[in-house]
């Protein structure tokens, strides 16, 4: 079979790759929101029996004039739980995928009805939602099974892996020009940022939650912070171009990662999706792991390799 | 599909996605939802390091003054959704700020966690902190105020 590449002038957001790398991310995405969902299945049913007069709608659900009758949302629970399991593993997947992004969408958007919005699933949600409509079960999938050979490299499965890692730019992107906006340049001082992680730390030990023992370490060092507040916008004003070349992406992608594992330690703040690494998952060859899970976890043998001569 | 109906749906879904996304930068940057953010986080300039936070507290029998977890006072695991939570409960009518006390105490009594059935009373306070000496002198607040107490085991 040929590779099927796109027409001149569209080939940089419809490259033509193995369909083997949007189906790792598929996996990968999936793995997590299984594991997340798992995880996270009591907290978001409590959110169930919150009372009435606490309901703040927000985005799609900002319609809801009183919150969702207790036994319907702990089924949507449910249901979005086995849903991201037949995403992940690619069952029916023309049909649930598209299933799993809408309850997810629903589910994660009323856990954050109740005031305080949470910035921590966004990109994950947004993620589930590209995979959601792209043909990312090609293989490595239960619907996969039965598909013989390996489908050639294709432009269809390029453009969604290229919508993802412009929507993750586009995030990090945001928060800088909303620290731009709100704060001005002043932000690159320090000062903001160190009473910020001053504040949160104490906010977070008077409401008996966890904290940081790193910050107050570092509170007392005024330019550790004016240092981590230009790393910071810096790398999130930057992010949009770091499209423009492969490898400056995997660098900033480690580099953004690094910057969670600093939040995490400095603030106690788990950005579990950046810090699994799997946000910055789209910018790498992820068909480089499938061949290892195929050999590994599936023992089965690697479609796209040679047959081995007779004799 | 084929390939052009590919091209096309490819496309015309990365348009709608990436207008979506971005279409918070055009909004007023206080403003904030969900999924599609501003991502409002630590972007204001904060030049005071005084923090005013109404907490729950348990009062231990030895007279000391403790944070409950979040999942105690409110039922809630995200600090945030609690600070947010009790505030409405506070600042509501004054029946909701008894009842919310009365809701937490008997949290306290059902948890099943010796530390915390210790505590006898159930304090609702308002509180003011210098968030920087709070690391350098102490975790003492410059002030506090009592907003509504409720025994543990009435």
């Amino acid at each position: 079979m040929n590779e099927a590449v796109a027409p001149a002038g569209l080939r940089w957001w419809f490259p033509s790759v193995p369909a083997d790398r949007l189906s790792m991310l598929r996996l990968l995405v999936g793995l997590y929101s299984v594991i997340y969902l798992a995880i996270r299945l009591r907290h978001l049913m409590s959110f169930a029996n919150y009372q009435a007069v606490q309901f703040q709608p927000v985005g799609p659900l900002a319609w809801m004039k009183a919150p969702f009758d207790p036994t319907l949302f702990r089924i949507l629970v449910v249901l979005t739980f086995a849903t991201s399991i037949a995403f992940f593993v690619g069952w029916a997947y023309r049909v649930t995928a598209p299933i799993f992004g809408v309850l997810l969408l629903v589910v994660l958007t009323y856990a954050n009805c109740w005031g305080g919005i949470l910035h921590s699933e966004n990109l994950w949600l947004i993620h589930v939602l590209i995979l959601a409509c792209a043909p990312a079960a090609a293989t490595l999938s239960l619907d996969a099974r039965s598909r013989e050979p390996v489908p050639s490299p294709h432009f269809k499965y390029g453009w969604a892996i290229r919508l993802m890692c412009w929507v993750c730019v586009a995030t990090y992107f945001l928060a800088g020009l909303a620290k731009l906006k709100n704060g001005g340049l002043g932000f690159i001082e320090g000062e903001s940022l160190r009473n910020y992680v001053a504040l949160d730390s104490v906010r977070k030990i008077e409401l008996g939650s966890l904290h940081s023992p790193i910050s107050s370490l570092l509170l007392p060092y005024a330019s550790v912070f004016q240092g981590l507040a230009m790393f910071s916008l810096a790398l999130e004003l930057g992010a949009p171009l770091v499209m423009l070349q492969e490898k400056v992406a995997k660098v900033w992608a480690f580099l953004m990662w690094g910057f969670h594992l600093g939040v995490l330690a400095l603030m106690a703040i788990l950005f579990s999706y950046p810090i699994a690494f799997i946000a910055f998952a789209p910018f790498f060859r992820t068909e480089r792991l499938a061949t290892w899970v195929r050999r590994t976890i599936l023992r089965v043998p690697n479609p796209t390799a040679p047959a081995p001569s007779p004799g | 599909m084929t390939d052009r109906q590919h091209l096309w749906f490819g496309a015309i879904f990365s348009l709608v996605v990436s207008a979506l996304v971005l279409a918070p930068a055009f909004l007023d940057p206080t403003e904030d939802s969900f999924p599609l953010s501003t991502f409002p986080m630590f972007s204001r300039a904060k030049r005071d390091p005084g923090l005013i936070v109404t907490q729950v507290l348990a009062v231990m029998p030895d007279g000391t003054r403790k944070p409950l977890p979040p999942t105690l006072s409110t039922g809630n695991e995200e600090v945030i959704q609690t600070l947010r939570m009790i505030r409405d409960a506070v600042y509501g009518d004054r029946q909701r700020k008894a009842a919310f006390c009365d809701e937490v105490a008997a949290r306290v009594r059902s948890s099943g966690d010796e530390y915390w059935q210790q505590a006898k009373t159930i304090e609702i306070a308002r509180s003011h902190f210098d968030s920087v000496a709070y690391f350098e002198t102490g975790p003492t607040p410059v002030t506090r105020k009592a907003l509504k107490r409720c025994s543990v085991n009435p």
